[in-house]
């Protein structure tokens, strides 16, 4: 199962072959393994875990962008934003998070509140992720 | 239909936001490359006669009014 996975940041496999690849999406988690049934769908914030041949598991943080099965079992992965999960401050982002949480209880808006939802969610995958 | 949808907001939007928390909360040596990025810089030039007329030099910083820039 070949893997393309690309940030605009950073590129993290090029056509790498591999065995299992699970991503957080809005139509739910989900693993993906060869032969999966071609999808499309739009990436969460959280954590994709890519199961390499060799055994590794690599756990890549992505805040958002798609990911597409093709009908040859390829995969691609592209995201806004991603960083291997190590690269993580723990209180980074519990601050994200708090921060969040207090913006969302002070707006005022539906734009304000829309917007400061949305941070909470990341927030929450962020701390979920460092844990 | 998700509360941000409903409020006017667009996938778009809502990638933006979480690319700009997840530079955030990286560990410090990584954050300061990563942040480069919030900022997106312009340069126009305006060709007359074949010639470069002027220069513009335009420097947008992409923030939301609701999440202070860093």
């Amino acid at each position: 199962m070949k893997l393309i996975f690309a940030a605009g940041n950073q590129v993290f496999y090029d056509a790498v072959a591999v065995k299992q690849v699970d991503v957080p999406s809005f139509s739910g988690s989900f693993g993906i393994l060869p032969k999966h049934v071609p999808t499309l769908a739009v990436l969460k914030p959280g954590v994709v875990s890519v199961f390499e041949n060799e055994g590794a598991v690599k756990k890549i943080f992505v805040s958002s962008g798609t990911v597409t099965i093709n009908d040859d079992s390829s995969v691609q992965i592209i995201a806004e934003e991603a960083v291997s999960v190590d690269q993580l401050d723990s209180s980074a982002a519990r601050d994200v998070l708090s921060k969040a949480q207090s913006e969302l209880s002070s707006a005022s808006t539906d734009q304000a509140k829309a917007e400061a939802a949305i941070a909470v969610e990341v927030g929450e995958a962020l701390v979920k992720a460092v844990e | 239909m998700s509360a941000w949808r409903a409020a006017g907001l667009t996938y778009i939007d809502y990638s933006s936001i979480a690319a700009r928390l997840l530079r955030r909360a990286l560990k410090p040596e990584f954050r300061k490359a990563a942040e480069k990025r919030d900022e997106v810089s312009v340069r126009i030039t305006y060709w007359k006669d074949g010639k470069a007329n002027r220069e513009y030099p335009m420097y947008l910083l992409y923030c939301y009014s609701t999440l202070p820039c860093a």
